[in-house]
């Protein structure tokens, strides 16, 4: 049992509720994705294409506020630390996590025993965290290439002819809806596989004790119970 | 010359008409509206060929509508094919040469329709086929001559059917003893238009979908690549009319507008003209109520195919596939294809642009909802590759899962490393301060950076220093290593005051200071 302490600061509750609307509108896109790429459920085709590009439209918007709030709001650059800095700098290169990536790798294959010191995101989760909003990103450009009111933009339709045609952009989007569930699948793995307890924090805002990171120094410092704390 | 629609719309070509021919309003059959000498003769010369004039009076709507032009029109184009053809008896009319490359005559077959001439076939024929393979009725020597004339004489329409074929430096088609590249590229010379007729003239078709031996490509491109490398001076203007094979209604108004009105059809893109090709299959389908309803067919016989439903899940190309077929229709205007039952394949879609995927590499297998994707020369149905790697991904995490179980990471991993591997071999570079202290017992360079940031108290931008919101938090570590490392440094320099006492004075102190503002 070797756990960091969790505390709100690490996820401000922006971010707790960006992370709802995110897990939301990937959710019904790809309900709604497989209905319109294939209609199990007929009867709903109409309703699921009206709700895909309404969620299209909220998954954007959120990534964008989510993005673009980074530089602004306040974050803990590591887990089992109250100390912020704004959330960006955890998403930039940080002195935590240097030199870690390999072995991460090496942790995950089992050829090191022990967990690797990190910042909030360990190298390989941070990697796949920025890989998100350029999934975002292409996905959306490739459903409005498909979209009728933009396919016919000059960039969208420019992209669509490159490629060989609006078929062929069905195809990507769908495949890269893959690329989605790939990522969730590894995701929600690699979330329990570090205990239940951060998982509570995510969705609930619920604090949990652990070990004490300290940023100054970079190392774990002593324990924190949380006994006395909500 | 020819001019854009936008400049030249019919108005002006009517007027055109009055000056070149002297209109005599004489009362038609059906005792309303004028028309004129040529109508009139044109009108015998139709009967002759077995066409009421009620049949020619619904082609000239037919071509009004795919112009996009209102019904007012009707007289106009009556008055311009009529002058057309019977200026052509006089000779006075641009000459068509079809020219058939790669193709299997569906084409030519789709409008000649020689079993029951209608309107749009004979007005065709009329008009003026200097050249055509299968249509002419003279062959040989004399036919090559005719077609060698025409080219000198230029002002011409070429019209081509079937894709070029570029294989074996063009010999993989020769025509006339003559390789098809050089005939196309002599063809076009001085020509007035260009109308590619059909996908496979548009972007290579079925000839040039994968493998493609024999190096099929279309005219545009072919032309391209030949103005870029020198071998021709211009491209005529060139209107492609995709599909497969060509609908003979796109035909006769493309022809018409180019041929009679004198004017470029608006185009798209791709080269196409727009009022034909600007619209989804899928906007204007008659089963489209079935398809919001969310009423398909799943299996040709069924009994949602009897009652008409949507085609989508049979794989109808009809939502990705540009063309006004439910509008237009086909034979004569008498049904299409997804009325008829089948499912659309998408046969318009040839983009004359796209070097590596054709139609049909772009929508087979046509009764699927998606085409195939090739990888090292295998082909695979995407969907399938799809849910196979995301099945391996999810058989890997369950493996690892059982890793993970034995290993007891389950619940918050192992525990954590002490000092991070790379510091341990790296201390002096390292990223945990407990590290970079260590080394700095030794490092008098080192020891004086951490000295400076201690007194900046700030480690990296935008740090708000929360200390004591830090719970429980025990520096004893930092501490106890600070203090063995006073204590060392303490030693150290006692040891070196003995030295220096004992040998030659001052000089060392002086680096020492020295190498520490070098450090900093
Ligand atoms: C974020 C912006 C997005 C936009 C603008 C967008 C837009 C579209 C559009 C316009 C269609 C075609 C619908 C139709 O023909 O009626 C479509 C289909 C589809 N979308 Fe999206 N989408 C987006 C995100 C997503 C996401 C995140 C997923 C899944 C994770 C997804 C999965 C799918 C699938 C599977 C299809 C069906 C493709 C097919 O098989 O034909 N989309 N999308």
């Amino acid at each position: 049992m070797a756990h960091l302490a969790h505390y709100r600061e690490a996820h401000p509750l922006a971010y707790v509720i960006t992370h709802w609307i995110n897990l939301i509108s990937i959710v019904v896109l790809s309900f709604t994705g497989f209905v319109i790429h294939f209609p199990f459920l007929p009867g709903i085709m109409g309703i699921c294409r009206g709700t895909h590009m309404f969620f299209a439209i909220v998954l954007v918007g959120n990534m964008l506020f989510r993005v673009l709030s980074s530089p602004f709001i306040k974050s803990a650059p590591a887990m089992g630390t109250r100390e912020q800095v704004r959330d960006i700098f955890s998403f930039l290169p940080q002195k935590d996590n240097r030199h870690q990536l390999i072995p991460w790798i090496k942790y995950y294959l089992f050829f090191k025993k022990e967990h690797p010191l990190s910042g909030k995101y360990g190298v390989p989760q941070k990697l796949a965290y920025l890989l998100v909003p350029c999934l975002i990103v292409f996905i959306a450009f490739t459903g409005l290439c498909l979209w009728v009111p933009t396919g016919n933009w000059f960039l969208f339709a420019w992209v669509t002819d490159l490629v060989g045609g609006i078929h062929t952009i069905r195809l990507i989007h769908y495949l890269t809806m893959w690329g989605f569930l790939i990522f969730t699948a590894l995701h929600i793995y690699l979330s329990i596989a570090n205990g239940l307890a951060p998982l509570r924090m995510i969705f609930f805002w619920k604090e949990h004790g652990g070990k004490v990171y300290d940023v100054k120094i970079r190392n774990i410092v002593g324990d924190d119970p949380l006994d006395d704390h909500a | 010359m020819l001019t854009k629609r936008s400049s030249s719309i019919p108005g002006s070509t009517r007027s055109d008409c009055v000056e070149t021919n002297t209109i005599i309003t004489t009362t038609c059959s059906s005792g309303c509206v004028g028309q004129s000498e040529n109508v009139d003769r044109l009108e015998g010369m139709l009967a002759e060929r077995g066409v009421t004039r009620r049949k020619f009076l619904e082609l000239c709507a037919a071509v009004a509508v795919s112009l996009g032009l209102s019904e007012l029109f009707v007289p106009t184009i009556q008055e311009a094919i009529a002058e057309s053809i019977i200026g052509k008896a006089e000779g006075r009319l641009a000459p068509v040469i079809w020219l058939e490359l790669a193709s299997c005559t569906g084409c030519t077959e789709s409008f000649a329709q020689a079993g029951n001439p209608d309107a749009a076939t004979v007005v065709l024929e009329l008009i003026s086929l200097n050249y055509s393979e299968t249509l002419s009725a003279g062959a040989g020597f004399s036919l090559e001559e005719a077609k060698e004339q025409t080219i000198a004489k230029g002002g011409h329409i070429v019209v081509f059917e079937g894709a070029i074929m570029e294989g074996w430096d063009g010999n993989a088609l020769r025509i006339a003893n003559e390789k098809n590249t050089e005939i196309v590229k002599h063809a076009i010379h001085n020509a007035k238009a260009i109308v590619c007729a059909g996908s496979c003239a548009v972007d290579g078709g079925w000839q040039a979908a994968k493998p493609n031996p024999a190096g099929a490509t279309g005219v545009q491109r072919f032309l391209q690549k030949a103005l870029a490398a020198g071998e021709i001076d211009s491209i005529p203007p060139l209107i492609n009319v995709p599909t497969c094979p060509s609908n003979p209604e796109h035909l006769v108004a493309v022809l018409i507008d180019v041929l009679l009105l004198d004017t470029l059809p608006e185009l798209d893109r791709h080269n196409k003209p727009s009022l034909l090709f600007g619209q989804f299959v899928h906007d204007n389908c008659p089963r489209r109520g079935h398809f919001e309803n969310g009423e398909f067919v799943y299996k040709f016989g069924s009994e949602e195919e009897k009652l008409g439903y949507c085609l989508y899940p049979l794989g109808c190309k009809g939502p990705q596939t540009k063309n006004n077929c439910p509008i237009v229709r086909w034979n004569r205007r008498v049904s299409w294809c997804v009325e008829a039952g089948a499912p659309c394949i998408g046969c318009s879609v040839s983009n004359p642009k796209n070097t590596t995927h054709n139609w049909v590499d772009s929508n087979a297998p046509f009764l699927k909802r998606f085409r195939t994707v090739r990888i090292f020369g295998y082909t695979f149905s995407p969907v399938t590759l799809a849910a196979a790697t995301g099945g391996l991904v999810l058989a890997a995490l369950g493996v690892h899962g059982i890793g993970w179980k034995i290993t007891g990471r389950f619940d918050g991993g192992a525990p954590f490393e002490t000092e991070r591997a790379w510091d341990l071999k790296n201390p002096s570079k390292a990223a945990s301060r407990t590290m970079l202290q260590v080394a700095a017992k030794t490092d008098r360079a080192l020891s004086a950076q951490l000295i400076k940031e201690d007194s900046l108290d700030s480690y990296f931008e935008g740090v708000v220093h929360a200390a004591a919101k830090t719970k429980a938090a025990s520096l004893t570590k930092v501490d106890e290593v600070i203090e063995a490392a006073a204590a060392d440094k303490a030693a150290k320099a006692a040891a070196a005051a003995a030295d220096a006492a004992a040998a030659a004075p001052a000089t060392s102190a002086a680096e020492a200071s020295e190498k520490v503002e070098g450090g900093e």
